[in-house]
């Protein structure tokens, strides 16, 4: 099975974040080292928000309540773009692996 | 993301599970992320659950005013005839729980039951002990790096609550995936400086001593025990004709955020069956129901505080 490409996937993630805040006023380049509650200002419900426009855009419920919930257990400072894509690759691949 | 054009601003809301409908509302400043990562993944295996942010908040239009527990009533009863939802169990945490109880009392038929998270009550008040409230000495040294000390919060709240709102806002965040972080956010801010929010939300606006008595929907209290919403839920359970207060030991205002875990354990029978478990003086399901029923009778509230 053909692994899911990482970078049509993160720009599928940085499409969905520029989407999501319109009026954000972070002008630097994203990368996968930006962060998105220190760099892009997001608040709790913004990342919910994510979590449901990911849903959307790849049309199938993740486990992103979890995944929330896991970088707070590790007392991770922040979530970054590599952080999310991390996520995305592995939580997409096992959905495909379950659906094959 | 979900939203729909109700009285006049377009709420945001999300949607997970099946089954009855269980209703989510968060409090003052704070939005539906509060459910997210715990409460809304226990309970959607076997519920509808429906979480909203309030008018001003999250992702819902905010508008001067409408802040009121009457006003929010209007718009969760607004969202509920949207989304086809005849009945729901209530879960409201701090300013949520008076919106469900506002609800309950104006259209008892819609709710089911009605769950109030460390709820502080308009009129009630007199019964809040903050001079008493042992976080003080949890959290006096911290408060006081912010300059929160008691005369100052006491004072301050009694002029404009919005002051001590702002206050907080230098507070980095205690819980969530932004701890550690300013509290203050660009919609905070907004919702603090261009609405009445403030002034409104801590309004009796109908709900008074007198009309709290009158709701029969089943209700359970759910209280910190270092809470200085406490006394306000033993009082609840004395005088509704058919509340519980469960007090969860070792905690305060925010166990929703530090021991969500303890909570949902407390509530699932409740929701499970409002009536059955508020007849249930121990707050378990099935024997003794009866006898229950006839000692609350006899003994109002007597019976119906749990530690």
């Amino acid at each position: 099975m053909k692994e899911l490409d990482r970078l049509a996937l993160r720009n599928d993630l940085l499409t969905i974040l520029t989407e999501l805040r319109e009026d954000w006023e972070y002008s630097d380049e994203i990368t996968e080292q930006t962060g998105i509650f220190g760099d892009l200002g997001f608040e709790s419900i913004d990342a919910v928000a994510l979590g449901s426009a990911i849903e959307e855009h790849f049309d199938q419920s993740l486990p992103f309540a979890e995944f929330l919930t896991k970088a707070g257990e590790r007392q991770a400072k922040d979530i970054t773009v590599r952080d999310l894509l991390d996520f995305l690759m592995v939580s997409l691949n096992r959905s495909k692996e379950r659906r094959s | 993301m979900a939203k729909v054009l109700l009285n006049g601003i377009n709420v945001h809301y999300q949607i997970k599970g099946e089954g009855p409908d269980v209703v989510l509302i968060h409090g003052v400043t704070s939005t539906l992320a509060i459910w997210y990562t715990k409460v809304i993944p226990a309970l959607a295996p076997d519920y509808r659950v429906i979480a909203y942010d309030l008018r001003g908040h999250g992702y819902t239009d905010l508008t001067p005013s409408g802040y009121t527990s009457r006003d929010m009533a209007v718009d969760l009863l607004a969202l509920m005839d949207h989304l086809g939802i005849e009945q729901a169990r209530l879960v409201g945490h701090s300013f949520g729980g008076s919106i469900g109880l506002h609800l309950a009392l104006l259209h008892p038929d819609r709710v089911a039951g009605v769950v109030l998270s460390d709820t502080g009550i308009a009129c009630l008040r007199h019964l809040r002990t903050i001079r008493d409230w042992p976080g003080w000495d949890l959290y006096r040294e911290q408060l006081a790096q912010y300059g929160i000390t008691y005369d100052w919060f006491v004072d301050a709240e009694n002029r404009d609550v919005s002051e001590v709102i702002r206050k907080s806002f230098e507070i980095p965040q205690q819980f969530g995936p932004r701890k550690g972080s300013m509290r203050a956010t660009p919609r905070l801010r907004k919702l603090v400086d261009e609405t009445n929010v403030s002034g409104e939300f801590r309004q009796i606006a109908g709900l008074t001593e007198e009309r709290l008595t009158e709701i029969s929907t089943p209700v359970v209290a759910v209280y910190g025990e270092t809470s200085p919403y406490k006394e306000m839920g033993v009082h609840l359970a004395n005088v509704m004709p058919n509340c519980r207060c469960e007090i969860l030991s070792g905690t305060g205002h925010f166990y929703l955020l530090l021991s969500p875990e303890l909570f949902l354990e407390r509530i699932r029978g409740f929701l499970r069956d409002p009536a059955g478990f508020i007849a249930d003086r121990n707050g378990s399901d099935g024997e003794n129901r009866e006898a229950a029923r006839q000692v609350d009778s006899a003994q109002p509230g007597q019976q119906r505080c749990r530690s």
